[in-house]
């Protein structure tokens, strides 16, 4: 086997018998620097990438500037592990031993790397480590060595557990090769050794933060609104797991309450089919529900991730980026397939939304996909489902190639079912090996933020085409003029990228210069709640924006609500304007914003067409909006014109206040007619008041009357009438 | 081929090819039904669908007739609902599944009915299938939504309606069977001439199957 951390031969290093931990520091820097040697040492970028922002450090920690770091020092440095009372205390290396020889049912990920196979039928035997009967010989040999695991693997991973920060960006090609060899990790380590990359525990695998077993408590005092689809995917996941196969097993119980804790914590996303994946494979591992829950938030509190949590928020409006980033790197580095894919109109979003938003938990083997997601937490989300994407399609590349022009459905069918793992022929190493020889400036963090850059560019260029095709062909654009409105999602798969597509731009890249706009005027300041319009113009040889943020006139208008329902009517209003003068009009409220107002609207009319962060930024002129804009609360509107005719604007926005107006003097007129209906009733009301207290006297006058027994006939008859009148204007 | 060419004769074999799509709120029995249909299979627990599965199955109808079924099982959470169109573009039939114990997904399959009138193909082909019909069986008290009331509905739209259920197969082959029949038959063509048949036996020569966590024995 090819692969690279094959340098290291484990087994036939000198046995390092002194217990002196400065040797073993050294034995391992020794190592790493042979394995440093190696051509493929650029492709460590990600993990540093991708560990950097999980601690949230900005330090340029040099690794090449390591050789002295002596044990002393690594283990009295807690710049990174937050730890409040364990920082003194130090997992030694018997503690590690001891825990390596654990045996539990983390041996379900176990492969005997001469045969390939799996080590136990299924969890419950590998909890019990109860080799199946039939084991060949290879296999039981193979269980026999890794229990007694070698001693520098020993010394790593103490080191690991004590400092993995430290540990990893001095040792990141050690680090590298221990995670893409098979069983690189021992099994026993994982839960801890996951818990510390994410966060969410610390070396003795305990809860990091305390208080989140508080807020997790709390958080599961309610009901979340999805509890009942929640609850009917219980027994949908891994059911041929012995952990969550029961309702009454502890793993249905508890990502019950994740899920539902999770939903109710973050309300962007909810709960989404395909989380569950996710989320059980963490609680499998460590068995503890706040410290999945901590790992769970800390995975989409990384600002690497951004667009990870953006694939399963409530409109998945991650996804056409996700897509649209997979599909260029899709080109570069399988051209030929990717091609062949473009020639028979294969559509990729098919099957790439399956592997994304399921992590392969879909199709691929249970310790196959153990493996998987060490190299996704170690490296990151978004870049690994990619690399692993692209060594699927790799491997397949041949035969799909192969495939009749006509039988398309065929390669559907291969793509979405497990048999993309067949040609790995349930070979762990060759996964590995194909893995970690991708080019990772290909997916690098750099190069994925590249692409997003490029996909936001070109969602503004498709805007003015097809602004362009509306002026020559003098048809208006079926997204902005159809009777309905769609989701940019639906655009996106009915239309490909004719149609504008909605990405949020980035904070950090508000402030890079935008290729086309030349000029930009901006009018007024921007206020945290507004309503943005932005004309861009667009002539064959230049191009000019013009920009404008219109602070929210309508002082009555404070409610988020009614401001988007403002918008839309607006919308219709301005369509019916501007399709006579050829000009497409791209409006929608402002994506942050969706949770607000979710359920006042139509989800047609919420997405009626979409916004355009981009064009909200302000051009050369120097005044910058601040990237704040995208996380207030507000809604705006953004209307293309043709340049030609600019006063088109005034006319809209005149035509709107009119509109204002003219609802504002309805409204005044109603409450007008309220007020003196409310006038009427409480002269009514007077009127009885006063009737009642005559009416009173005369009871009382008559029934003293009574007393002396003076009363006539005639009197009592009366008497009689004036308290039926009584009664009935009571009645009344 | 020794069948008549001359004019289509009622045993010339014939073949066409159709695109169905399944479609209904989460956890109704849309893989499931699929399942049955296409492996005579049930697990009581099944996977989520995410994204969407696909899967082939040929009928045959009397006259010699053979339609391949390209079955397109879509998910069903609210949210995966604007994927839906790249599945349901160009589909001839469409399943629509409701859960007969479950009110919300009838109101949900109405929905879907419309999505499909309004922007799927014009001469579509929509059946409407209430599932979990043994619960309803063992359990009459199981049972929200009446069936009298589903017909009605599926009569207003004109729907092809039925009710089944996966577990015990009842009724799943017939709705198969009965949309066959009413897809256009002018679109038949001679079985000889058309390499999809064949082609749909191409198999990519892998299989590998999912149970590979429990194999027991290894070959080395």
């Amino acid at each position: 086997m090819a692969l690279p951390a094959s340098n290291l031969n484990f087994n036939n290093h000198p046995n390092n018998d002194t217990s002196e931990e400065d040797e073993d520091w050294e034995l391992l820097l020794d190592l790493e620097s042979t394995l440093s040697r190696n051509p493929n040492n650029n492709s460590i970028q990600l993990i540093l990438d991708n560990l950097e922002d999980f601690n949230q450090i900005n330090q340029n920690y040099s690794v090449n500037n390591q050789s002295t770091t002596h044990l002393s020092n690594l283990l009295s440095t807690s710049n990174t592990n937050n730890t409040q009372n364990n920082d003194s205390e130090v997992l030694s290396k018997s503690d590690i031993q001891s825990l390596l020889n654990i045996n539990d049912d983390y041996n379900v990920s176990l492969i005997c790397p001469i045969c390939n196979k799996s080590l136990f039928n299924n969890d419950s035997n590998a909890h019990s480590s109860i080799l199946d009967p039939n084991i060949q010989s290879c296999c039981e040999k193979f269980f026999k060595k890794i229990n007694k695991i070698s001693s520098y693997k020993i010394s790593y991973w103490f080191y690991f557990l004590n400092n993995h920060y430290k540990t990893i960006t001095t040792f990141p090609n050690l680090t590298k090769s221990f995670f893409y060899s098979i069983n690189g990790i021992p099994s026993q380590l994982r839960s801890k050794i996951w818990g510390l990359i994410l966060g969410g525990s610390d070396k003795f695998g305990n809860l990091k933060n305390k208080w989140f077993q508080d807020l997790f408590n709390n958080l599961n005092d309610d009901n979340s609104p999805y509890l009942r689809i929640i609850i009917n995917d219980l027994n949908r996941i891994f059911p041929n797991l012995h952990y969550f196969n029961n309702e009454l097993n502890d793993g249905q119980l508890n990502l019950k309450k994740i899920l539902n804790a999770y939903s109710i914590y973050d309300s962007e996303i909810g709960y989404c089919q395909g989380l569950p994946f996710l989320i059980s494979i963490l609680l499998f591992h460590f068995k503890n529900n706040s410290i999945t829950f901590l790992s769970l938030t800390k995975i989409f509190e990384n600002n690497k991730n951004k667009n990870f949590k953006k694939i399963f928020d409530k409109k998945m409006t991650g996804l056409s980026l996700w897509f649209y980033q997979f599909d260029s790197i899709f080109a570069k580095f399988l051209p030929d397939l990717y091609n062949y894919f473009d020639l028979l109109k294969i559509d990729s979003k098919i099957f790439l939304s399956q592997w994304f938003l399921s992590f392969f938990a879909v199709s691929c083997p249970f310790q196959i996909l153990i493996k998987l997601f060490d190299l996704m937490i170690l490296e990151g989300f978004q870049p690994t489902i990619f690399k692993i994407s692209l060594i699927i399609l790799k491997k397949n590349e041949n035969l799909l190639l192969n495939i009749d022009n006509e039988d398309i459905e065929v390669i559907y069918q291969h793509l979405l079912s497990e048999n993309i793992w067949g040609v790995f022929n349930n070979d762990l190493n060759l996964i590995l090996n194909d893995l970690i020889n991708i080019d990772n400036n290909l997916i690098s963090f750099q190069a994925l933020e590249d692409l997003e850059i490029e996909f936001n560019k070109k969602n503004v260029s498709i805007k003015e085409e097809n602004k362009t095709i509306n002026n020559n062909t003098n048809t208006s654009n079926t997204s902005t003029s159809g009777g309905y409105y769609e989701s940019p999602f639906v655009k996106f798969f009915r239309y490909g990228f004719t149609n504008t597509v909605y990405n949020q731009v980035p904070a950090k890249n508000q402030n890079k210069p935008h290729t086309q706009s030349t000029d930009s005027i901006t009018e007024s300041s921007v206020d945290s709640n507004f309503d943005a319009y932005s004309v861009s113009s667009h002539s064959s040889n230049s191009s000019n924006s013009i920009k404008r943020y219109h602070q929210k006139s309508v002082s009555s208008v404070n409610n988020n609500n009614f401001n988007v329902n403002i918008n839309i009517n607006g919308k219709h209003q301005l369509m019916s304007t501007l399709n006579s003068s050829n000009t497409s009009i791209i409006t929608g409220p402002e994506p942050n914003n969706l949770n607000s107002f979710d359920n006042s609207l139509e989800y047609n009319e919420m997405f009626g067409s979409l916004p355009q962060p981009n064009l909200l930024k302000v051009g050369n002129n120097g005044h910058q909006k601040s990237s704040s804009v995208f996380s207030v609360n507000s809604s705006f509107s953004t209307v293309s014109l043709n340049p030609s005719t600019p006063t088109n604007f005034y006319e809209v926005k005149q035509k709107m206040k009119k509109q204002f107006k003219l609802k504002e003097m309805e409204l005044k007129n109603q409450i007008e007619s309220l007020d003196s209906k409310v006038q009427i009733f409480e002269q009514i009301i007077h009127d009885d008041k006063q009737l009642i207290k005559k009416l009173f006297k005369l009871y009382l006058k008559s029934s003293k009357d009574v007393d002396e027994s003076k009363i006539t006939e005639k009197q009592r008859i009366k008497e009689y009438k004036v308290l039926k009148e009584v009664q009935q204007r009571i009645q009344i | 081929m020794s069948a008549p060419r001359s004019s289509i004769a009622s045993d010339t074999p014939r073949f066409a090819q159709f695109k169905l799509v399944l479609l209904g709120e989460s956890a109704v029995g849309k893989s499931s039904i699929v399942h049955r249909f296409v492996k005579d299979q049930f697990d009581e627990f099944r996977e989520s669908t995410i994204g969407a599965a696909f899967l082939t199955q040929t009928v045959l109808l009397p006259n010699n007739i053979t339609i391949k079924f390209e079955i397109w099982d879509t998910a069903g959470q609210e949210r995966y609902k604007s994927l839906a169109p790249m599945y349901y573009r160009n589909a001839n039939c469409a399943i629509i599944v409701y859960d007969i114990t479950q009110e919300s997904s009838l109101e949900k399959a109405k929905q879907w009915v419309k999505e499909l009138q309004r922007q799927a193909n014009q001469d579509i082909i929509i059946a409407l299938a209430g599932n979990k019909l043994d619960l309803a069986e063992s359990d009459p008290s199981t049972r929200k939504i009446k069936k009298e009331d589903a017909f009605t509905y599926s009569r207003e739209e004109n729907l092809l309606f039925f009710e089944v259920s996966a577990k015990t197969g009842e009724g799943v082959k017939n709705i198969f069977q009965s949309i066959a029949k009413k897809l256009p038959i002018d679109d038949f063509k001679p079985a000889s001439s058309n390499a999809n048949l064949r082609n749909s036996r191409h198999n990519l020569g892998v299989d590998l199957s999912r149970s590979s966590i429990n194999q027991s024995s290894c070959n080395c």
